[in-house]
């Protein structure tokens, strides 16, 4: 559980990432402002989709999001969804997920089947953050190697050790974990002026979050979060998909549910019309069934109607929160609204009707969370003194005790980091070992919350029964991550403590992908260099080839052949992967087009004249 | 984590205090957490109290208003945030005094764990742990409420409609238990604060007295707890 990373790469920028369900993005503090990157064609929206085309080499973003359909059984969307998780907790989503999941019992996590390959939603989370790097790299013309990375706060520790983790796959160092309503937060009241209470009200594409908020003197310190890591803007999609599979069936007979393709182009046509009824009063769902065509058309009420049980669902957090906050609506001066599904007005709606009041619509939805996350990585970069997050642990954290109970040791919205310590005594003589399981959850029973780790306390001195006394101490780190250590306070000995997360990877499993990850990192760079290498040749082939009969003109026979010798060789090795191959020809080709050139040059002086 | 009988000089009372690593004299609640010359956050001190942490003196009658402001001013300076760059060491001792100041200053902000703070500071209670502790001194329960509970509870179940009135007349007693015996530990409190803080026989009275009464309050608020789920249950009926 404990995954120190010791980086001596303390230089280059801090960028901040939001981790999105449906998309991903990166921003960057310059000048004191935040700036989301873009792509080279203004593009700021990662598609957080992995497409692995030819069950091989993966591709992620916009071009995997057009396999999302066209290729359906290879490309994994929402992977955010199955982060950290078991395979019990995704029962009530495994259907609505057109791509094949797998348990893995040893690890208590579930996979991807992608062909013959199963891959932890850590991995892909790695694929979808290693291309965020890249876009960063390219947009900053450097190499980054340090992040901040946004998670919904109500994330446990499970899922937040897996995107850390994803981060470390990704050749980053995750310098913090901050929650994402925090971080919006950070980008909503960077003018300092703000001051006050206020709620953020995150609806992102799967997860929902609010946090409650006092704002003062640049402390940005939450007072109480709640949430639904299983609520977010794709049940709006699911539920739409839901009534086309029905009409479908009952007037084409064709079950949606059973063809990945159709299932997925479904999928991708709920979302479109969803977000067309953000400003229009009605759209029109078509769908290509084989030669038939399905065509329904949804109007913003009807739509509306299907919503609100939905969204209804996010009141009550609001009101815990408001609660565990001590508050009443009416404290709060602001409600801000953040995450894609904001823009629909039916959330804005029941924002409103939760709080009481209209809601702050003015920052930008899909935004907000990344240029929070560069605000906190220009805050670790030492830049800002003046601005300091104080955050909370979402969730209570607890030990098994008799009988199947849970013992709080750390309560939900507790300040973090925080520590709480427990002493441990044996049963029976001569134990020597005392098995701890941790709880994460608020529920009394622990078959009700959820099982975070299990260790043994060993080595215990043999003794009477209740005479050692073994201190375990459980910190709570500013990531909101647990980290767990042992003492026995006879011998004054620290005892390591080797936890086996429940659902999870160990640290040696972590090593282990990261070895081989660093091949995959080669195997990038290798690519990377046959591209520039190409890049090189084709614009000497099309030169060539422009002037091909001006130098039949101008060449002597054998300069001729000589040129068309090297410029066969350069076209055969460019069909290979051979970089040193294509980069000689390159320049044999070029050497023996120096004469051609002169002649040209010449040839063209004596026209102007 | 504060083992009893204790030093009741607190550690920022005792010796002028010197920077745990460049030795340096430290002066001042924010020095006492943090180094001004090294800027090493400062390791916890053996018998270091929640006390401490905020330089206020070991008494109930705190002004939280200052608290909460040196609370922010300390954070700001100490929190792990200021120190992703910084040697690990000092990462790891920003790391676990932040987690104690967070720690003290949700404990003096709230009576009851300011009241349990004290009794454990002074060795009433042993542990502030989560376990059920076998040396801990059990106070009787209070007879007559603890009757008339029972039978309410037998009255909800024979005849939910009728216990009504019973429900709210039981209620409004508990209340009155509770605001007397709020009042009481208030009263015990300002006694507290009088007497010299030196471990004598009449401190000690009076925090079993609080003990006492702290346990009596818990029993009152599980009592509540119970009266609201049955109400619940009985409206849901």
């Amino acid at each position: 559980m404990l995954i120190q990373i010791e980086s001596n790469k303390k230089t280059g920028p801090i960028v901040g990432i939001d981790l999105g369900t449906t998309n991903s993005l990166v921003a960057i503090v310059e000048g004191g402002k935040p700036r989301v990157l873009k792509s080279s064609d203004g593009k700021s929206l990662i598609p957080s989709v992995v497409s692995f085309a030819d069950e091989k080499q993966p591709v992620v973003g916009l071009e995997a999001k057009r396999n999302k359909v066209a290729d359906a059984q290879h490309t994994v969307f929402s992977v955010k969804r199955l982060l950290g998780c078991g395979f019990e907790d995704l029962k009530p989503i495994l259907e609505s997920l057109p791509y094949t999941l797998v348990q893995d019992p040893e690890a208590g996590l579930v996979k991807i089947q992608i062909g013959d390959r199963a891959y932890t939603a850590i991995e892909i989370s790695a694929l979808i953050l290693r291309e965020v790097k890249k876009r960063a790299e390219e947009a900053l013309g450097c190499s980054v190697t340090r992040a901040v990375i946004t998670v919904p706060a109500y994330f446990n520790d499970s899922q937040r050790q897996a995107t850390r983790t994803a981060g470390r796959l990704a050749g980053l160092d995750v310098l913090r974990i901050v929650n994402e309503p925090t971080a919006a937060s950070l980008a909503y009241g960077l003018d300092k002026k703000r001051q006050g209470l206020i709620a953020v009200y995150d609806l992102g594409g799967g997860t929902f979050d609010v946090s409650i908020l006092k704002l003062q003197d640049g402390i940005f310190e939450v007072l109480a979060t709640r949430g639904d890591t299983q609520l977010g803007g794709d049940d709006l999609d699911q539920t739409m998909v839901r009534v086309a599979a029905q009409e479908i069936l009952q007037s084409f007979g064709l079950d949606i549910y059973a063809e990945v393709h159709i299932h997925s182009s479904l999928l991708e046509s709920a979302e479109s019309v969803k977000i067309a009824l953000s400003t229009q009063a009605e759209a029109v769902l078509e769908l290509k069934l084989d030669t038939r065509i399905y065509r329904r058309v949804w109007t913003q009420a009807e739509f509306e109607a299907l919503a609100r049980p939905i969204l209804e669902r996010t009141r009550e957090p609001c009101l815990s929160a408001l609660k565990d906050a001590g508050l009443q609506a009416s404290d709060l001066s602001d409600v801000v609204l953040v995450g894609g599904p904001s823009r629909l007005k039916i959330v804005q709606e029941i924002a409103r009707s939760i709080f009481g009041k209209a809601p702050n619509t003015s920052v930008h939805p899909d935004e907000v969370v990344a240029e929070g996350a560069a605000i906190q990585a220009d805050i670790l970069a030492g830049n800002n003194q003046d601005l300091l997050l104080l955050d909370v642990v979402p969730l209570s954290l607890g030990l098994e005790t008799y009988g199947g109970l849970m013992a709080t040791l750390i309560h939900r919205n507790t300040r973090i980091p925080t520590v709480a310590r427990e002493v441990f005594t044996t049963f029976v003589e001569n134990q020597t070992g005392v098995d701890i399981h941790v709880f994460q959850g608020e529920r009394d029973r622990v078959d009700e919350n959820r099982s975070l780790a299990r260790f043994k306390l060993r080595g215990i001195q043999p003794a009477p029964a209740g005479i050692p006394r073994v201190e375990v101490t459980f910190l709570i780190d500013a990531d909101g991550i647990l980290q767990v250590a042992a003492k026995d306070l006879k011998t004054g000995q620290e005892q390591s403590v080797e936890v086996r997360p429940s659902h999870g990877l160990t640290d040696s499993e972590v090593e282990k992908m990261l070895a081989s990850g660093l091949e995959n990192v080669k195997a990038d760079e290798i690519y990377k260099n046959l591209v520039e290498a190409r890049n090189k040749a084709e614009p000497v082939i099309r030169a060539v080839e422009k002037n091909w009969d001006q130098a039949k003109l101008l060449l002597a026979p054998d300069e001729l052949e000589e040129v068309r010798d090297k410029l066969d060789i350069l076209r055969q090795v460019m069909q290979g992967q051979k970089v040193e191959a294509i980069l000689d020809a390159t320049s044999d080709l070029n050497r023996s087009t120096v004469r051609l050139a002169e002649l040209l040059i010449r040839d063209s002086l004596k026209e102007m004249r | 984590m504060q083992n009893a009988p204790v030093d009741v000089a607190t550690v920022s009372q005792r010796d002028p205090l010197l920077c745990t690593e460049c030795g340096h004299l430290l002066d001042g609640f924010l020095a006492f957490h943090l180094c001004p010359k090294c800027h090493s956050p400062q390791l916890l001190r053996e018998g270091e109290t929640y006390f401490d942490a905020f330089g206020v003196p070991v008494q109930f009658d705190l002004d939280r208003g200052v608290i909460e402001k040196r609370f922010y001013e300390i954070s700001r300076a100490l929190h792990p945030d200021r120190f992703v760059s910084a040697p690990a060491h000092h990462r790891a001792q920003s790391m676990s005094r932040m987690s104690f100041l967070n720690q003290a200053f949700q404990t003096l902000k709230n009576p009851t764990a300011l009241r349990e703070l004290m009794l454990s500071l002074y060795g009433v209670r042993t542990q502030m742990g989560i376990l059920p502790s076998h040396q801990q001194k059990k106070v009787p329960i209070p007879v007559e409420i603890a009757e008339s509970w029972f039978e309410l509870q037998e009255l909800v179940v024979e005849n939910p409609a009728s216990s009504r009135p019973k429900v709210a007349e039981f209620e409004a007693e508990l209340k009155n238990l509770r605001t007397q015996g709020e009042a009481h530990l208030k009263a015990l409190e300002t006694q507290f604060d009088r007497l010299p803080r030196e471990l004598s026989p009449e401190l000690l009275a009076i925090l079993s007295q609080i003990d006492a009464e702290l346990q009596k309050q818990n029993y009152f608020r599980s009592i509540e707890k119970d009266v609201e789920r049955i109400k619940r249950n009985a409206h849901s009926d």
